[in-house]
């Protein structure tokens, strides 16, 4: 297998440059990962820089651009992808090394969406009672793993990715706007009417297409333009 | 960076090294008590692998069946084979309700009943009433739980504005003159820049070591960091020979496979297609704690019972459980069996073999969440100005045997209470925030060192051996050596071959030179810390001739109360060995006497 | 009238939005209805008996709500168009001038339909 991996070690290089690697077919096993190819690649050279932890998809480290579209190396098959492989730090953010960029943005955008409940004081005795089916519109919502596939991604984002939240940011306001058990539903809303937030989201569908754990962030912001336009 | 410098330095009221749900509790209560904090974590905190626990966090709230906190005390004294000790597994199961609703406050999606309650799932060694019906325990947030709790801890901790210093590297502890320790040395992972942290409060919350075995459930950053500190600042680790391994990790693979999905019906199942659980464990079955599990499925396949074409892994089966149960309350493992097995469990039974999973043992503290050491009497002196909490630590709530559920307790349990110990420390003496002397003298050695064979490896360019394969070595001898099954000749075999590994990182080369996002340095700074775990394993392994709880043992195989129901100790110094009594004085309810342990 | 100098933090987002359904809805009704009433129309020779008949107070309202909702739709795409690529240094300047266009062209098409619909 052919690996074309975007190479940039800001010590060195003026710019990031593409680096030819080889992996004997045999060196592969018919269920190997992406990640398992790249910690190979790591022992031919060291130096080779991506983020991974968890190795399962649920820590949300090792996204990358992988023939075009973002993705977790340690979830991606090989035997989904085509002798030739093409591999790039994920799009719209700065590099700081090989694989690796620089998020600050985006967790930046992140906390700005308030993204923690805000719900009745502290009762040690009883928890808030929820019904199941408001727990279940949660689902959908509080699984991101804040990889950023779906951000970075986003085109909206590359073009202002200070004003416009994204759509990682977006689906967290969207899960604290639905929980049942927020009080500040409203001033949740009120902060995020404005032609760059929520209403610069033009469904380019990118960031469901990118989301690695299936979730519909395009939708969740979808919701919340309906939601805004019936509440206030 | 030049290492003869002066390092630039930094005042704290508390340091809390390590971002997991131990570290984040933590510093979200010291945020919130209005103290200068700094969380320091190696990786974004979302991504500390508390995001990976599943199942579920132990509350005995009752929603689904009776329970009270005496009940889950009994069962987390059984389930730790005694070894657990008595006044903290009591301190903590009486937390455990107010702690749980705390979360939910919080934000933590915990799946609901109808009645609008928290969902509480069955799961491996409990039950109601001392010993009798099965509880219903676990608290969930489908099995998605850690996920769950980590990133509402996260969450409140961006309400509060807690200071995060995300991708820096804790390396070492440093000391005052007087001993005590007075902060740690950080790196900048970014650009490799040195740091001090300096504060008469430092707490090591960096979690497990899972990455000393070969075959694991755990995340590549679980490197016992903070384990590694701690021996290097002539500190012992407790029970170190206590790890416990998952029944179901995805045999060949190692990822986890919650203990949920029996807790929901699934049952285990041998070549010949028997539920063989019943055969050891009668009355529980496939919900016996997790030791007793991995024991039976070892057995299963040695005994040549095992499936597919090598006959050995176990099938774990849940095709009986109604697909709606499957997708609302355990979508995470249908989704890693399809993702890595390409098998849908709704149709299929999920291939598993017993896992390295979770590490009982580590830095002995008392309650209050302050590291604790024999002096030369061999009486237990706090050591001033460390806290340890979470997997990191060894309070000992787990003893020889975690029961499942009970580690995300720990974690949020004694990282309230750790806080709480700094709080009142703090309000008691004002801060220090003037520079102290601190030794650095150890320190800027091992740093030397690694920079050094940099260039001694740049000169010669002969490459030879690498951080990544001794990594493998150490892992491959840790798997044959310590086991769930273990004995003295393998164990023995182990520990002379750990010896050759120490020499191998001793004179290992590194080929980069970069300080930007340098990833060979890091492994190998991290695997100094696995190396001196592995050596703590073993050594502790080999001195207790009995088996207890994960610690199982083919030469002795009873449990020997009268000589072995004692704490070990670890230090690094010559490998030196000394024991510590078992607490069995619980404050409010009797003393739970030991008995042989059946389920 | 009109506040011309255009503000980007008095731009609303959800207001806009609204506007931009309500007056893609109203086209969407009205645009096969006035297919429907060009398709009815007998033959005219000359542009007086064309306006005159349509001069119908029905066909005229609906017809001069139209303009205005297309005026109304054209501003919000076209002013989120610019928000999103235009430069940020010079928006507000650019919104003014387009918001002005808008402007004319309504006064414009105003003056159209008093002229042809005055003179009947």
């Amino acid at each position: 297998m052919q690996f074309i991996i975007s190479r940039y070690n800001p010590q060195i290089d003026k710019i990031p440059y593409d680096q030819t690697f080889e992996l004997d077919n045999t060196q592969i096993s018919t269920d190997s990962m992406l990640l398992d190819a790249l910690h190979l690649l790591r022992e031919q050279d060291p130096s080779l820089a991506y983020r991974s932890s968890c190795q399962e998809g649920v820590c949300g480290s090792d996204g990358m651009n992988v023939n075009g579209r973002n993705r977790l190396s340690c979830i991606t098959p090989l035997s989904d992808l085509p002798q030739k492989i093409v591999i790039k730090p994920m799009p719209g953010l700065p590099i700081i090394k090989d694989l690796i960029i620089d998020m600050e943005l985006f967790y930046q955008q992140y906390q700005g969406v308030d993204p923690f409940l805000q719900s009745e004081p502290l009762d040690l005795q009883h928890e808030h009672l929820q019904s199941p089916e408001d727990r279940a519109k949660l689902d959908g919502s509080y699984e991101c793993i804040l990889c950023g596939c779906c951000t970075t991604s986003c085109p909206s984002f590359w073009w202002n990715p200070d004003q416009f939240a994204g759509p990682a940011a977006l689906l967290a306001a969207h899960r604290f706007v639905i929980d049942s058990r927020d009080i500040q539903h409203v001033d949740r809303l009120k902060n995020l009417d404005s032609p760059t937030q929520i209403f610069r989201c033009r469904h380019i569908q990118n960031c469901t297409d990118a989301c690695p754990k299936g979730l519909n962030p395009s939708r969740a912001i979808q919701e919340l333009k309906s939601i805004m336009v019936k509440e206030i | 960076m030049n290492l003869s410098d002066n390092f630039p330095i930094e005042f704290y009221d508390a340091l809390v090294i390590g971002a997991g749900g131990a570290g984040m509790r933590c510093a979200l209560k010291l945020t919130e008590q209005g103290h200068k904090v700094a969380m320091v974590s190696k990786v974004f905190p979302t991504r500390s692998h508390t995001v990976a626990a599943q199942g579920g966090i132990n509350a005995a709230l009752g929603n689904v069946t009776p329970d009270q906190w005496q009940w889950h005390m009994y069962d987390t004294i059984k389930g730790s084979d005694y070894l657990g000790d008595q006044d903290a597994i009591e301190f903590m199961c009486q937390e455990a309700a107010e702690i749980v609703r705390e979360l939910e406050h919080f934000g933590v999606p915990f799946s609901r009943l109808e009645s609008g309650k928290i969902y509480q799932r069955a799961f491996g060694g409990q039950s109601q009433n001392y010993g009798e019906e099965q509880a219903h325990r676990t608290c969930a947030a489908a099995d998605r739980t850690g996920h769950a709790i980590l990133h509402s801890l996260y969450q409140q901790n961006i309400r509060l504005g807690t200071t995060i210093y995300d991708e820096y590297y804790a390396l070492d502890l440093l000391k005052t003159i007087n001993g005590e320790i007075g902060g740690v040395l950080v790196m900048n992972i970014h650009d490799g820049a040195y740091k001090i942290l300096q504060s008469s409060h430092t707490l090591l919350a960096t979690g497990g070591a899972g990455q000393v075995f070969r075959n694991n459930t755990n995340a590549s950053i679980n490197t016992g960091d903070g384990l590694g500190m701690v021996l290097r600042a002539g500190l012992p680790l407790q029970d170190m020979e206590f790890w416990q391994f998952h029944p179901t990790g995805v045999a060949g693979k190692g990822m986890l496979i919650s203990e949920a999905v029996r807790g929901e019906g699934g049952k285990l199942r041998n070549a010949l297609g028997e539920a063989f659980m019943e055969k050891y464990a009668p009355h529980v079955k496939d919900l016996a704690s997790r030791d007793v599990v991995s024991r039976a499925i070892a057995i299963e396949v040695k005994e040549g019972r095992g499936c597919g074409a090598n006959k050995d892994y176990v099938l774990l089966d849940i095709s009986h459980i109604p697909e709606e149960v499957i997708t609302e309350r355990l979508p995470g493992i249908r989704d890693i069996s399809q993702t890595f097995l390409g098998i849908d469990p709704i149709k299929e039974p999920i291939p598993v073999f017993p896992t390295c999973h979770y590490m009982m043992g580590g830095i002995p503290t008392n309650i209050q969440g302050q590291v604790v050491s024999p002096d030369d009497l061999g009486e237990q002196k706090v050591v001033k100005g460390l806290y340890a909490i979470g997997e990191c630590a060894c309070v000992s709530v787990h003893g020889a045997n975690r029961l499942g559920g009970n580690s995300l307790l720990d974690i949020i349990v004694f990282g309230r209470k750790a806080a709480l110990t700094i709080s009142e420390a703090l309000h008691s003496h004002k801060p220090n925030r003037s520079n102290t002397d601190l030794n650095l003298q150890s320190i800027r050695q091992r740093l030397q060192r690694w920079q050094k064979r940099s260039e001694t490896s740049a000169e010669t360019s002969a490459q030879i051996d690498s951080v990544i394969q001794i990594k493998k070595s150490l892992q491959q001898i840790m798997d044959r050596g310590c086991g769930v099954f273990r004995d003295h000749q393998t164990m023995q075999q182990a520990f002379n071959d750990l010896q050759g590994i120490q020499l191998r990182l001793d004179n290992v080369c590194l080929t980069d030179f970069n300080d930007v996002f340098n990833l060979e340095r890091l492994a190998g700074l991290e695997l100094e810390n696995l190396v001196a775990i592995a050596f703590a394993t073993v050594t502790s392994a080999l001195a207790r001739t009995e088996s207890r709880g994960a610690h199982s043992r083919v030469d002795f195989a009873e449990r020997d109360d009268q000589a072995w129901l004692k704490h070990t100790l670890y230090f690094q110094e010559a490998h030196r060995l000394v024991y510590k009594a078992v607490n069995l004085h619980p404050k409010h309810h009797v003393a739970f006497e030991p008995k042989p342990r059946v389920y | 009238m009109i506040e011309l100098n255009v503000k980007l933090k008095n731009l609303s987002g959800k207001k806009a939005h609204l506007w931009q359904r309500i007056s893609a809805l109203y086209l969407l009704l009205y645009i096969p209805f006035l297919a429907w009433t060009v398709w009815q129309q007998p033959k005219f020779h000359t542009l007086y008996a064309l306006v005159h008949n349509l001069a119908d107070p029905l066909f005229s309202l609906t017809s001069l709500m139209a303009l205005g909702l297309i005026l109304v739709h054209a501003w919000v795409g076209v002013r989120d168009i610019m928000i999103d690529y235009l430069p940020r240094k010079n928006l507000a300047l650019w919104l003014t001038i387009y918001h002005s266009l808008l402007a004319l062209i309504l006064i414009n098409s105003l003056w159209l339909v008093v002229t042809l619909f005055g003179s009947i």
